[in-house]
C-alpha cells in the first residue's frame, strides 16, 4: 500500500511540473499585465512602463520563468504583484473559507444525495421516485448563482434565519462560522446533490436485481440489512467516482457563490488574480488546485479499495 | 404452533443501526437548533459600530500606488493631505494651516498645523510631509510632482516646494485626490509601493485587512477636529469620529448588499441599482442616496484607423447617436444628459460645444456619410465585460451605427485586456470608458489623454495642445475656464471623444445612520448611529 501511494505520488510530479509551466506561459500570453491595472486606464504609457519596470515585468521570460521555479523549490511562490503580500500567505488565508465551504458542501452533498438515491431506488417509480428524479432535474437546472439569491432573500431577508453574506471564522465563533457557511454550501452543493441522488439511484437499481439480494431476502434479512449492508456497499463504488468529481467541482467551482455571499474564498482570489493578471498568485493558486485534485484522487482510490477488496494492490 | 422467530444477531444489529440512527438526528436537530436559534451576531448599527457594504475589495491600501475609489474609501478615513478639495472642488487646507505662492509662481510655502498626531503618537512634522512628497514622487504613479524642482522642510511647521516653472493649476494637482498625496510618517519614504504601515493622522486608525472580507478601522480617541471649518468640506472639512469603529465589507453581489441592507447587517451600502433604490426608497428604514455626475460616460475615437480617420465620418457618428437612448439602456435609469467634461456647479463647467451634443439626426448622419465617400469599412468597437454600463452602452451605440447603414464590429474583452488594447493603434475604432475621478479632479485631468504626447485617439491636434498649454498657464480661474471652454468646443468639433452621459451613483443607508452626506468616497466621519 505504501509503495502504490508513493508510485502516485511519484507520477503526480511530473503532472505538477508541466501544469505549472503551462500556468506561468498561458497567462503572459493574455493580453494585458498587472502594470496596466495599477497605472489605470487613464494613465500614460510612460506611466505604465514606469510601474512595469518597478514590477521586473520586463525581464525576458526565461528569466521570470527561471526565477519563480528557483524560488518556488524552496516553497516560495513569491509576492503578489497587487496584494503586497506572499502568495502563500495569500492563499492560506483564503484557503481554510474555501475548505470549509466545499466540506459542508460535500457533506450535504454525500448525506442528500445518497439519501435521496436510495430513497428513490427502493421506491422505484412510485411518487417517491418520480419527487427525487424531478427535485434532481430542478438541482441540475437551477443555476446556483439564481439558487444563493432565492436563498438569501428567503431565509436571510423574509424569515431573518441566516446571514446575508460574509464569513465568521471557526475560531472566532463556531457558531457564527455554521451559521456563514449554511446557506453558500446548500447554493454549492445542490446541483451536486442531484446527480450524486441520480447515480445511487441507478447504481442501487442494478444491484438491487441482483441474485445475491434476492437469496439475502429469501435468507430472512430485515429490508435495512439488505439495503445499507449489502446492495448500498455494492453501489458505492459508481458513487464514489461521482463524489470525488463532486468535490474537485466543489472546491474550483466556488468562485460564484463566494462573491454572492461575500466570503474571502481561494475561488474569489483566483478570478481576482486572473482579472487583474496577478501572475504570481495566478501560478500558485493553478499549482495548488493542481496539487489539491492529484490529491484528492489518490484519496478517492484508496476508499475504493477499502469499500471494494478487490481493488487493493 | 406459534410462528414468531427468534430474534438473531441481524435484529440485535438493526437495532444498534436504529438507536445510532436516532441519536444522529438528534444531534443534528441540536446543532440545526443552535445555529438557527442563535442570536445573530452584532453586525453593527449599535453602540457607535457601523458596516459599509462596499462593492470591490481593494487590492491594495497604499493610497500613493492606486487609483482605485475601493481604496480611497479606506485610506482617506486614516490618511489626510496637505491641501484638499471641498465639496464643490475647490482647494483647500488640509493638514495645512496657511499656504502662500511667491509672485512669480514659483514657490509655494506651507505652515503646517501643530498638534495634529500620527497614529502612532507621533507629532506631524515638515519631515512627514516632505517624505511623503517626496515618496510620491519616486513611485512615480501620479504626475502631479513632475514640475518640481526642489522641496525642503527647513523647519518643523514649514513646508517649501520650488517648481522649475509657473504651474498655475500646481495647487488644483497636488490637492486631487485620483491619486492622493497621503501624509504618512517620514519613517515610510522607502517603502516599495503598496506596503506602507497604515499609519496615518486621520479620524479613523487602521485595525485589520482581512482581503476580499473586510478592513475595519476605530476612532483614533487623539484626533484633534479641524476647527477651521464647520462641518464636513470634501476630503477634509471639521471630522469628527463619533462612531466607535467602522467595517468596510466587501461584497461584490449588488442584491446581496442590498439583503444585508434590508436585515441591518450592514448600515450602509453602495451601488445600489436604480430598481432596487426605488423599492426601498418605500422602506421606512432606509434611506436612499443619489450622487449626481458621478462618472462621465463616453468613448474614445481613434482619429487615425480607417474609417473614422475621416473628420466627415466621426461627425456622421456623433450626429448620429441618441444619447437618451444610449445612457437609458447603459445605466437602467440613473443619469444626466449634458454636454459638458465637468459638471454642472463645478468652478470650470461649461457648454461650449452642446450643438454637436446628443443631436440624434439620423438623416444627416447618412448625409455625412455619403459625403465621407463612406464604403461599409468595418467599424470596430472595443468594449468590456468588467463594467455592464460600458458594454451595454456599446451594444446600443453599435446598434445605433448599424441603422445608418455602418458595419460594425464590437470586441468584448475583460478590463485589463480592453486597457491594453487601448494602446494599439489599429484594434479600435471606438473604445468604451467611464471617467469618473479624472473629471471630477478639475479640467487638466478631464482632457490631459486627448493632448500630446500620446492622445488616446492617436492623432495629435495642434490646435487642442496649445490651448491645453494655455489652460496650464492660465494665470486666473476666468482666464483658465474661457480656455477650456474653447477645448470642449475643439473636442466636440473634431469628434476627438463621445461623450453621452453622466452617471449617478447611488447609495442606501438605514435611517438610524445620521449625518451620511454621499461625496466621491464614502464618509463615516461626522456620522453617527441612533
Amino acid at each position: 500500500m505504501v509503495a502504490f501511494i508513493g508510485r502516485r505520488i511519484a507520477g503526480a510530479i511530473p503532472t505538477l511540473l508541466l501544469m505549472s509551466f503551462i500556468a506561468f506561459g498561458i497567462v503572459r500570453l493574455i493580453p494585458g499585465d498587472p502594470a496596466a491595472v495599477i497605472a489605470g486606464p487613464t494613465a500614460t504609457p510612460a506611466e505604465v512602463e514606469r510601474v512595469r519596470s518597478r514590477l521586473g515585468l520586463d525581464q525576458p521570460f526565461h528569466q521570470q520563468l527561471v526565477a519563480w521555479y528557483g524560488n518556488a523549490l524552496r516553497g516560495d511562490l513569491g509576492n503578489s504583484i497587487l496584494l503586497g503580500r506572499s502568495v502563500v500567505r495569500a492563499i492560506g488565508e483564503r484557503l481554510p473559507v474555501t475548505l470549509s465551504l466545499a466540506a459542508l458542501a460535500m457533506a450535504w452533498t454525500a448525506l442528500f444525495g445518497i439519501a435521496a438515491g436510495v430513497m428513490a431506488s427502493v421506491r422505484a417509480l412510485s411518487w417517491v421516485d418520480q419527487t427525487v428524479l424531478a427535485v434532481c432535474l430542478l438541482g441540475v437546472s437551477l443555476p446556483n448563482f439564481g439558487l444563493a439569491l432565492l436563498l438569501i432573500e428567503f431565509f436571510g431577508v423574509d424569515l431573518g434565519w441566516l446571514p446575508t453574506g460574509g464569513y465568521v471564522a471557526f475560531s472566532e465563533n463556531p457558531i457564527g462560522w455554521a451559521r456563514s457557511l449554511i446557506l453558500p454550501s446548500i447554493a454549492l452543493a445542490l446541483p451536486q446533490i442531484a446527480i450524486v441522488a441520480r447515480t445511487t439511484r441507478a447504481s442501487m437499481l442494478e444491484v438491487l436485481r441482483q441474485d445475491y439480494i434476492r437469496t439475502a431476502r429469501a435468507k430472512g434479512l430485515s429490508r435495512a440489512v439488505v439495503i445499507g449492508r449489502h446492495a448500498l456497499k455494492n453501489a458505492m463504488v459508481a458513487v464514489l467516482t461521482v463524489l470525488g468529481v463532486s468535490m474537485a467541482i466543489l472546491i474550483s467551482g466556488s468562485v460564484v457563490i463566494e462573491s454572492v455571499f461575500s466570503l474571502p474564498g481561494l475561488g474569489r482570489l483566483l478570478a481576482t488574480s486572473i482579472l487583474t493578471r496577478d501572475y504570481p498568485v495566478i501560478q500558485g493558486g493553478l499549482l495548488l488546485v493542481a496539487a489539491g485534485l492529484v490529491a484528492l484522487n489518490l484519496a478517492i482510490d484508496l476508499v475504493y479499495m477499502a469499500v471494494d477488496p478487490r481493488l487493493r494492490p | 404452533m406459534s410462528t414468531r422467530r427468534k430474534p438473531g444477531r441481524a435484529d440485535a444489529a438493526h437495532a444498534r443501526t436504529s438507536w445510532a440512527t436516532l441519536r444522529a438526528a438528534g444531534l443534528l436537530l441540536a446543532f440545526l437548533a443552535a445555529v438557527l436559534g442563535s442570536a445573530r451576531a452584532p453586525a453593527g448599527g449599535h453602540n457607535g459600530h457601523l458596516i459599509f457594504g462596499q462593492e470591490a475589495a481593494p487590492l491594495i491600501l497604499d493610497p500613493h500606488y492606486t487609483t482605485a475609489i475601493a481604496t480611497r474609501n479606506i485610506a482617506m478615513h486614516v490618511f489626510e493631505m496637505l491641501v484638499t478639495r471641498d465639496e464643490n472642488n475647490a482647494v483647500i487646507n488640509g493638514l495645512a494651516d496657511d499656504r502662500t505662492v511667491s509672485a512669480d509662481g514659483l514657490v509655494y510655502t506651507f505652515r503646517i498645523r501643530t498638534g495634529v498626531r500620527f497614529h502612532d503618537g507621533r507629532e506631524l512634522t515638515s519631515a512627514d510631509v516632505l517624505a511623503s512628497f517626496e515618496r510620491y514622487r519616486r513611485l512615480g504613479l501620479g504626475n502631479a510632482l513632475e514640475p518640481v524642482e526642489a522641496m525642503e522642510a527647513p523647519e518643523p511647521a514649514t513646508f517649501v516646494i520650488r517648481l522649475k516653472e509657473p504651474v498655475p493649476l500646481f495647487l488644483e494637482n497636488i490637492s486631487a485626490f485620483t491619486i492622493p498625496i497621503a501624509i504618512l510618517p517620514a519613517d515610510q519614504r522607502d517603502r516599495p509601493g503598496g506596503k506602507i504601515d497604515m499609519v496615518g493622522t486621520g479620524p479613523y486608525q487602521f485595525v485589520e485587512w482581512m482581503p476580499d472580507s473586510h478592513v475595519k478601522l476605530k476612532r483614533f480617541p487623539d484626533y484633534v477636529p479641524d476647527s477651521r471649518y464647520p462641518g464636513n468640506a470634501g476630503f477634509g472639512g471639521r471630522k469628527v469620529a463619533y462612531l466607535d469603529d467602522v467595517t468596510f465589507r466587501f461584497m461584490p453581489e449588488p442584491a446581496a448588499r442590498i439583503a444585508a441592507l434590508e436585515t441591518g447587517e450592514v448600515q450602509v451600502i453602495e451601488d445600489l441599482p436604480l430598481k432596487a433604490a426605488t423599492r426601498l426608497a418605500r422602506d421606512e428604514a432606509i434611506k436612499v442616496h443619489m450622487l449626481r455626475h458621478w462618472w462621465l460616460h463616453g468613448a474614445w475615437v481613434n482619429a487615425t484607423k480607417p474609417p473614422t480617420n475621416n473628420l466627415l465620418v466621426r461627425r456622421a457618428i456623433q450626429t448620429a447617436l441618441d444619447m437618451e437612448e444610449v445612457m437609458a439602456i447603459a445605466t437602467d435609469g440613473a443619469y444626466e444628459l449634458q454636454p459638458g467634461f465637468q459638471y454642472p456647479g463645478d468652478a470650470y463647467y461649461v457648454t461650449s460645444g452642446a450643438e454637436y451634443y446628443n443631436v440624434n439626426n439620423r438623416a444627416r448622419a447618412k448625409q455625412l456619410l455619403a459625403q465621407a465617400g463612406y464604403a461599409g469599412e468595418p467599424l470596430v468597437i472595443i468594449t468590456n465585460s468588467s463594467f455592464q454600463s460600458m458594454y451595454q452602452a456599446a451594444v446600443d451605440v453599435a446598434q445605433q451605427l448599424r441603422e445608418i447603414g455602418m458595419t460594425v464590429r464590437m470586441d468584448v474583452f475583460d478590463w485589463a485586456t480592453a486597457s491594453a488594447r487601448l494602446r494599439d493603434q489599429g484594434a479600435w475604432n471606438l473604445w468604451f470608458t467611464g471617467h469618473g475621478t479624472a473629471t471630477a479632479v478639475g479640467p487638466a485631468d478631464a482632457v490631459r489623454n486627448m493632448v500630446s504626447p500620446r492622445p488616446n485617439q492617436f492623432a495629435a491636434d495642434p490646435v487642442l495642445d496649445k490651448l491645453y498649454g494655455q489652460l496650464l498657464r492660465g494665470r486666473t480661474l476666468e482666464e483658465r475656464r474661457a480656455t477650456f471652454a474653447q477645448i470642449q468646443d475643439r473636442i466636440y468639433e473634431q469628434v476627438l471623444f463621445l461623450k453621452f452621459g453622466d452617471l449617478e451613483k447611488i447609495q442606501a443607508s438605514r435611517r438610524e445612520v445620521k449625518g451620511f452626506a454621499p461625496y466621491r468616497m464614502a464618509r463615516f466621519w461626522n456620522v453617527r448611529l441612533e
